[in-house]
């Protein structure tokens, strides 16, 4: 949205998990396989895919939590898989926040939201001083007000909608360039969830922050995004402005997914949804050509034998498909 | 079309260390034949208590359980217990629990989840309850051959269809599905729903479908009961509560829905429901409605809005 510089760039990541029989690696599960994607100073990027598509082994990834296989993640220029641990523990963590999916996990139940909120600013050595000021403006920008209620309460103590706004407020603590949100939202009631990732948009822009937005939701990510990145079986099969690739997908599977989601419709007891027959692929052994194509309505003889890459399209589209080639 | 279930004025309370909790109070909705009616809400709102006082699914800490809940022309509120699980339960109602694809004992076969109710409650020979299986499990769309599998060998949603034909296997008139797809990803969530839409046509059932997401609840619902703290706040055809809802927290909720078709900017309540052991005088709504008058201290009235509609908001009084 304001800057126009890429802060992260990932290209052609690769994410292997080794299976290992005795001493030996029988195989590798290719849970992210060959990803390029870039998120522009404060910029929403949404990742959007089923479950066992990859996105969370990507976000960790991107994290620096899991070593990559193959391929780099440039983080301002710098390819965070050549970084040796401290340096990633003692600059990098501090650049990128985290808001995980499930709010009561993600708090350790014996602190008070005080210390939860200002435990990553201790880690990082800021002063006590400023750490106090700090956790109660973060309280007031994420709605938990007046601050004196919240500091001193325990974890078990509040809602889920109010834990994800200390989640959120945790994040934000360093100040980071960018914050991965993983399903941030996906546990929380309808109402609230609007609610947390307004206040989410509201200090993301405040802060210019970037934020990859990890989530299966089309809709919110429609609403919360400004690009988004469709997830297939550990590729992204498609990318584009948010409300654009909604509006019109290209990409058989983004087509399919689209086409089942319900928008509240009286009309819709009496359709019946057209689903892609099958299931995802398995991620040891891939099928060969395009990933989709045994599921795959338009499938043709080339999708089955040659695998492609993302094609460039008009106005910011990328797809990978053999319909556009 | 015929009468299936009747609810009037069901109450439900639960004793706790902290007071009595008022889950539900007042609901009253009829379902019909081949009629599905979704109950919807945010989490707390009462939707599972209220589905589970129908088949008493209920914890030792019930209060109060008063009302009519009339099933198949049966008045089962005064029943006992074992009178209950001998007239009712399986036979006229059964139960799709929310965490229901975690309840299918991992080491015990499909086949063996399938027969239980039939050999146990029906007293059916194990070889014809091993047919009606293999019937039943065809119709939910898995293969006969799963039937001599283990549960852990299937993937989410053909647990969730095993389960779904468990629900049908003794020829229920009603069956409860409680968030019967939100463990799913979206692919299965519309192939379970399909299936549903296809089974209530064949056998005539009649569904209360219960979840917290609006938009899949359009699916299946031909009427819509709201709930809100322990009410049914609105209740009315699908035609009307999706497009036009009455209640000020119905609009709400559904403003909440993001939605993928058009550009309708999405809105939130403000506040957050109130606790159910001391709930705000008068309407339950009230703290958080941006309608709120000083009448609304008092108890809302019931508006009736057509035939089996109501909303209990003061906005409708005398009109």
């Amino acid at each position: 949205m304001s800057g126009q510089q890429d802060l992260l760039v990932v290209k052609d990541l690769r994410v292997w998990h080794p299976i290992r029989k005795f001493l030996t690696v029988a195989g590798y599960v290719r849970a992210v396989d060959g990803v390029s994607l870039s998120v522009k100073q404060g910029e929403i990027v949404a990742i959007v895919g089923e479950s066992g598509c990859g996105k969370t082994t990507l976000a960790r990834a991107i994290m620096g939590l899991i070593p990559a296989y193959s391929g780099s993640i440039f983080f301002e220029g710098v390819d965070i898989t050549k970084l040796p641990k401290p340096t990633i523990r003692r600059w990098y963590s501090a650049q990128v926040g985290l808001v995980q999916q499930d709010p009561y996990g993600a708090m350790p139940p014996f602190m008070t939201i005080k210390k939860i909120i200002e435990e990553p600013m201790i880690i990082h050595k800021v002063p006590k001083e400023e750490r106090e000021g700090r956790v109660r403006q973060l309280l007031e920008e994420t709605g938990l007000t007046p601050p004196e209620d919240f500091l001193h309460k325990y974890p078990h103590m509040l809602s889920g909608g109010q834990l994800q706004r200390v989640a959120i407020a945790r994040a934000l603590a360093l100040k980071p360039k960018l914050i991965v949100a993983d399903e941030p939202v996906s546990m929380l009631d309808a109402s609230v969830r609007i609610e947390v990732l307004m206040m989410f948009r509201g200090l993301q822009e405040k802060y210019k922050t970037s934020v990859l937005y990890i989530t299966h939701d089309f809709a919110t990510a429609k609403y919360f995004s400004d690009r988004i990145f469709v997830m297939y079986a550990g590729q992204i099969v498609e990318a584009g402005p948010s409300r654009d690739l909604i509006n019109k997908p290209k990409h058989p599977y983004t087509e399919a997914l689209i086409n089942v989601l319900p928008d509240p419709d009286p009309g819709n007891r009496f359709t019946v949804k057209k689903i892609l027959p099958g299931e995802p692929p398995n991620l040891i052994r891939p099928p060969p050509g395009c990933r989709l194509h045994p599921r795959c309505p338009y499938a043709m003889e080339k999708c089955r034998r040659e695998e492609l890459p993302l094609i460039e399209l008009s106005d910011g589209r990328q797809v990978r498909c053999w319909l556009y080639a | 079309m015929s009468e299936v279930l009747k609810v009037s004025d069901l109450k439900l309370y639960y004793s706790t260390m902290s007071g009595v909790v008022k889950a539900v109070e007042g609901a009253t909705f009829t379902l019909n034949e081949e009629e599905t009616i979704a109950l919807i809400g945010e989490s707390g709102c009462g939707k599972t208590s209220l589905a589970r006082a129908l088949i008493r699914f209920l914890p030792r800490n019930v209060a109060e359980l008063s009302g009519s809940v009339v099933i198949d022309g049966i008045e089962t509120i005064n029943m006992s217990d074992a009178e209950f699980d001998e007239k009712i339960r399986w036979r006229k109602i059964t139960y799709v629990s929310q965490a229901a694809i975690n309840s299918l004992n991992p080491v015990i076969k499909v086949v063996d989840h399938l027969i239980e109710p039939l050999v146990i409650h029906f007293k059916t020979p194990k070889k014809d309850a091993v047919a009606k299986a293999a019937e039943i499990i065809k119709r939910v769309g898995i293969p006969e051959d799963f039937l001599w599998r283990y549960p852990f060998e299937l993937s989410g949603g053909m647990k969730q269809r095993v389960v779904i034909a468990l629900s049908l296997i003794t020829n229920p008139r009603v069956v409860i599905l409680d968030e019967p797809t939100s463990a799913l990803d979206v692919m299965t969530q519309a192939n379970i729903l399909n299936m549903l839409k296809e089974l209530k046509d064949e056998s005539k059932l009649s569904y209360i479908f219960i979840t917290h997401d609006i938009a899949v609840s359009s699916e299946l619902a031909d009427k819509v009961a709201v709930m809100y703290a322990g009410w049914i706040v609105e209740l009315g055809p699908a035609e009307k509560v999706y497009v036009d809802p009455m209640h000020p927290y119905s609009k709400g909720l559904l403003g909440s829905v993001p939605r993928l078709k058009g550009n309708t900017p999405v809105t939130f309540i403000p506040g957050t429901p109130p606790s159910l052991i001391n709930p705000p005088k008068g309407c339950r709504f009230r703290p958080r409605c941006k309608y709120a008058m000083p009448m609304c201290e008092q108890e809302p009235p019931v508006v009736k809005t057509g035939q089996g509609e109501y909303v209990r908001c003061w906005l409708y009084a005398g009109k």
